[in-house]
């Protein structure tokens, strides 16, 4: 027989069997697995860029170079030959003169392709907000609100900035790479950057800050960036979405680990049910098997035949499972895509050729790594068993297969997730915990089994049904164990899902602060205080806010001590005090200053502090960066005047939290005699609007931050995505319907032929099948608790003893997991079995003698 | 002596099964297949009758159609006064459940379940609460005491047919159907089988309804039907083939304590 014969034999036998069960769960097990991988990478690619996209809004681009001089024009030309477009402004300060009044502001002079990305917005002369499609025209300038009234001026009037006059064409409302820098800035001003020159106040030695901005398809970018990056110097910065947004930065990895996660367990369970069906699959061959060995065949050819019937299905299941997949995300995508209009089908890319190599993948490892094992045990059958029906098992479980078996996994899941450590930690953690849970359906089999059913009444149904749990002690363990495996991962991912939300949700309350105040004076101080109290605004409480560098750590200067480029090192901080450590912030080393000495009350002069220090608390990363410790000795530099700080604690801070957050806190007394402005956060709704406008002409200085709309974003993408997460649930509840029915599949044989024996001594067909639906259901009912608590604790322990979050039990799941898991599991049974009971008794007797 | 005579008066109207011209067909790959046709057949309570044919020969299925397993497409069968052609499935069931035991040529115990639980099973079904002690004492007296926790594959094919007969047996069936009950056993083993068949029938007044292609086993019936091609060919009734009482075997005519 030639090798193509063998193949067209191989396929016509594979298609005679096409009713089998078990090849049908072997099909839509692989299906299952190929779709899970499929639909997962290609929505959280989707999300990625969407989030990427709305992202890259506040950056006014896709990235940003920051640099403090203008770029070589060469790099510009590269880029475009790169096919990016790209864009510049300037940031200096300077003088603004009108009205026979001077105010320091910060101008920002933009090209006439800024923004490429994200709103700019003005104010048009009937007070109605519009975007702008590049900056001010030449000659004119857009102004903050605050400079109008600071200099009674209205739009249409005529400021100077050094050597020039601008017309003051309208009011600046939002600029989209404001980014949460602007506490430290004086008011903005916005001109042409043409216009820059003319003014004459660019002098060497000038203060700039260039921004050039670049959108372009992310292999543009990516190419232009490894063309870029080694010619950088330290003091320019190429910045992403990523660096740009913690927040954002923060939510996309977590989404990610959770999609990839909750996928690789839909896979792991698909994984599971080819495992069983195919084992099911070539126990059915078995005299085949042997009756082919007594006619000659070698062993190879038979592997080989049931090998060309594993890579059609194989080639099949992966067709089906793509088409599937890019199927259901482009509905996911047409679906949200209202919502969320950056939403991007995944063009054709190095991301989808990925997905698609990665299905492929997945349909043979698990085929290598699960079925072939299965069937590579069939060579050992021998042709003796047609003379000798022997009572032994062919296809025995073998370290060497289960070692295949969890190595494919293992390759499996690294290539999907490519994270190392989540890998390890899930399989080992299912193996422990697979492990527990057989022992634990160990421990209620010898406790209550025996005794429960001596308990009920002879030829009940209950009773029929726990007999035969009891009858098979192993194969009710081995069911139990893999029940409870399969509840236990649906409820971890589902009580993941539950916090991942949760927490999302908790960064960015209702009531997130959406507008700042900045640069309230001490002497405006009360009146602020009094207007909002008034007008029932609560705010995140008022901090003092001194400006001054840091110059030496341990008697060593910085530039010295630390050879890192860290960003705070090249400015002036915001140096804070407070009696109170702020609500969102946490002592992770040392202590808040209540801890240690009671505060006099009256205000500490700091040459009175003990050894002419004073406590300063420091921000945990910006401690990272620096190296620094509890007790660290730093030297500021104030306006002139120095001020020698001892280090007493480290504080996470909360940086998305939208509140005034702070490098360096100090106690109250201990910096108060500098000249200070304060800053504070509060919540506005819509409604509560025209109080900003009062604010702005009750006290002119103060600088208000409208962050409303970023914050509205941010929330709405944060719900979008939590939704879309719940996608996975669906995929884990169907790969574990599959494990389910693969493993009530590999006892039907027997039941059938019990059930067909069970109707010879007269037993109704109603009977048969209430036992089956009881003896499965009640298999889902305790395979629900051990699952729902074995979850209950891993998440309690994750939570409470590593992230020290509180925890609460998840009374939906309790309330409803029993009895969906009886009702599903008994049900499952229940289609697997119910012809039996219609087909006639002699026609299963001769099938199975 | 005298209870043997009056029941034999009794037999003279009631039958245990009536069958009227049966017949059977399939539909194999769209083609009508005539298994069975014209069957009409009476057996007396308490009589044995053998079903003798060659293979292929349509005698299983004309004993699966008289026990209630499948259903004929033609004729009429009453089994135990039951009309089983006018009952579903369900009815069929209960009156196996009431009347009918079988005994299979590849035994058909549960490899799942022990001897004793084996036995134990239909009389559970039943509801009989002292199922255990019952089925306990009956295969002590088939002499299968040390076997009770033994399960099918760690007995012997004799054993094993013993089992089956405990359990066709501890129901008191009216009638009992064997499927070639000796085709998987060897002479000797088989022999000893049939003799305890035989005695159990005679001690529980059993009407045998056997399949064999053995010539000697259905000689030792009362009487042979010879399938041939789905139809009757002989119909021979040998009185002389029944088996006397063995004294020595008396003690399975005693009433069984916890008996239903």
């Amino acid at each position: 027989m030639n090798s193509f014969q063998l193949i067209v034999q191989s396929l016509r036998d594979l298609s005679r069997q096409l009713n089998s069960s078990s090849i049908r769960l072997l099909f839509l097990s692989l299906v299952m697995a190929v779709l899970s991988v499929t639909t997962i990478m290609l929505v959280s690619d989707m999300l990625k860029r969407s989030l990427t996209n709305s992202a890259t809004n506040f950056i006014a681009g896709d990235r940003q170079l920051v640099s403090p001089r203008a770029l070589n024009l060469e790099w510009l030309e590269q880029a475009e030959r790169f096919g990016l477009q790209h864009a510049k402004s300037l940031e200096f300060s300077s003088m603004l003169y009108a009205n026979e009044k001077f105010q320091l502001v910060s101008v920002k002079a933009v090209d006439h392709k800024y923004p490429l990305k994200g709103e700019l917005l003005i104010e048009n002369n009937d007070g109605l907000r519009v975007s702008a499609k590049q900056g001010p025209k030449d000659e004119q300038v857009w102004m903050q609100k605050r400079l109008f009234s600071l200099f009674g001026l209205s739009a249409g009037d005529t400021i100077s900035i050094g050597d020039m006059d601008f017309v003051a064409s309208n009011e600046l409302a939002q600029e989209p790479d404001a980014g949460f820098q602007l506490a430290a800035l004086a008011p903005r001003v916005m001109m042409r950057s043409d216009d820059v020159e003319k003014t004459g106040v660019i002098q060497p030695g000038s203060r700039l800050t260039w921004r050039y901005y670049f959108v372009g398809s992310e292999v543009d970018i990516a190419s232009y960036e490894s063309w870029l990056l080694p010619k950088l110097d330290p003091s320019q910065k190429w910045q992403g979405v990523k660096e740009g947004r913690p927040a954002i930065q923060d939510a996309l990895e977590k989404t990610e680990t959770y999609l990839l996660l909750g996928g690789s367990l839909a896979v792991l369970l698909a994984c599971i049910a080819v495992a069983m069906a195919s084992r099911q699959f070539a126990l059915g061959k078995i005299d085949s098997v042997a009756i082919m060995k007594t006619l000659g065949v070698k062993s190879s050819k038979i592997i080989a035949h049931f090998s060309i019937q594993l890579v059609f299905l194989g080639i099949v299941s992966s067709l089906i499972g793509l088409v599937l997949g890019a199927v259901i995300a482009f509905v996911l995508q047409d679906l949200l895509s209202a919502l969320m209009p950056e939403l991007q089908w995944p063009v054709w890319s190095m991301q989808s050729a990925r997905v698609i190599l990665l299905a492929l993948g997945t349909v043979f490892i698990s085929l290598i790594g699960f079925a072939l094992p299965q069937f590579f045990q069939l060579r050992k059958v021998s042709p003796m068993r047609v003379l000798r029906q022997e009572k032994m098992n062919a296809i025995a479980w073998s370290w060497q297969s289960s070692g295949i078996s969890i190595f494919a996994i293992f390759v499996l899941l690294y290539g999907y997730s490519q994270n190392l450590t989540l890998v390890t930690g899930l399989l080992f953690s299912v193996l422990a915990l697979f492990a527990v849970l057989i022992f634990f359906s160990w421990l209620i089999y010898q406790l209550f089994g025996r005794k429960l059913s001596e308990s009920l009444k002879v030829g009940s149904v209950l009773r029929q049904s726990i007999l035969n749990l009891l009858r098979r002690p192993w194969h009710t363990l081995i069911q139990l164990g893999v029940f409870s495996m399969t509840l236990l991962l649906f409820c971890i991912i589902f009580i993941a899902r539950e916090s991942l939300v949760d927490n999302w949700q908790g960064q960015l309350p209702e009531n997130t602060p959406n507008h700042f105040l900045i640069n309230v004076s001490a002497s405006d101080l009360n009146a602020l205080e009094r207007t909002l109290e008034a007008k029932k605004i609560e705010t995140s409480g008022l901090y003092p806010m001194v400006r001054g560098r840091l110059s030496h750590i341990n008697d060593v200067p910085v530039k010295v001590a630390v050879t890192k480029d860290v960003a705070a090192l090249n400015r002036e901080l915001n140096l804070t005090w407070s009696r109170t450590l702020p609500e969102d912030n946490r002592i992770i080393e040392g202590a808040w200053w209540h801890d240690e000495n009671k505060f006099s009350g009256e205000s500490l002069d700091k040459t009175k502090v003990e050894g002419g220090h004073v406590k300063v608390s420091v921000e945990e990363k910006l401690a990272g960066k620096l190296g620094l410790g509890l007790g660290d000795e730093l030297r500021f530099s104030i306006g002139g005047e120095v001020l020698d700080a001892q280090v007493s604690s480290i504080r996470s801070v909360q940086w998305d939290s939208m509140r005034p957050n702070f490098y360096m806190m100090f106690d109250k007394g201990a910096i108060e005699n500098f000249p200070s402005t304060y800053i504070t956060s509060f919540y506005a709704t819509k409604d509560q609007k025209p109080i900003l406008n009062e604010l702005g002409k009750q006290f002119p200085t103060v600088s208000i931050l409208e962050l409303d709309q970023l914050v509205d974003k941010l929330r709405s993408i944060i719900h979008q995505v939590s939704q879309m997460i719940e996608m996975i649930l669906v995929f884990i509840v169907l790969a574990a319907l599959l494990v389910i029915s693969a493993l009530i599949n590999t006892t039907m044989g027997e039941r059938a032929r019990e059930a067909a024996l069970m109707r010879t001594l007269g037993v109704k067909a109603r009977f048969i099948s209430l036992v089956q639906f009881l003896e499965f259901g009640l298999m889902g009912w305790i395979a629900a608790w051990l699952g729902l608590i074995s979850a209950e604790t891993v998440m309690w322990v994750i939570q409470i003893k590593l992230f020290d979050f509180t925890y609460e039990p998840h009374y939906m799941l309790w309330l409803y997991l029993p009895i969906a898991s009886t009702m599903v599991i008994g049900f499952v049974s229940y289609l697997h079995i119910r012809n039996v009971p219609r087909t006639s008794p002699m026609e299963i007797l001769r099938a199975y003698s | 002596m005298s209870q043997l005579v009056s029941q034999y008066s009794t037999e003279q109207v009631s039958y245990a099964v009536i069958a009227e011209d049966i017949g059977k067909q399939v539909d194999l790959n769209n083609q009508k297949l005539e298994i069975l046709r014209g069957i009409s057949l009476k057996i007396k309570r308490g009589e044995s009758l053998a079903i003798v044919g060659r293979s292929g020969s349509g005698k299983t299925t004309l004993l699966g159609l008289l026990a209630g397993l499948d259903v004929a497409t033609q004729g009429e069968i009453t089994l135990m006064n039951n009309s089983l052609t006018h009952l579903s499935e369900d009815g069929r069931a209960a009156v196996r459940a009431e009347h009918v035991g079988f005994v299979f040529q590849s035994f058909q115990l549960l490899p799942s379940m022990t001897a004793l639980e084996n036995v134990m099973l239909p009389l559970e079904l039943k509801g009989d609460a002292s199922a255990k002690q019952y089925a306990q004492e009956f295969l002590k007296r088939l002499g299968l005491g040390d076997r009770l926790d033994h399960y099918p594959s760690q007995l012997s094919g004799g054993e094993q047919q013993r089992v089956a007969l405990a359990r066709a047996f501890a129901c008191k069936p009216d009638i009992l159907f064997a499927d070639e009950p000796t085709g998987n056993l060897d002479q000797e083993t088989g022999q000893k089988i049939i003799d305890l068949m035989f005695e159990l029938n005679e001690a529980h007044k059993t009407t045998l309804v056997m399949v064999t292609h053995d010539e000697l086993l259905a000689a030792r019936c009362q009487r042979s039907v010879y399938i041939n091609n789905g139809r009757i060919e002989k119909n021979i009734a040998q009185v002389d083939g029944i088996v006397n009482n063995n004294d020595e075997r008396s003690v399975l005519n005693e009433p069984i304590k916890g008996a239903v």
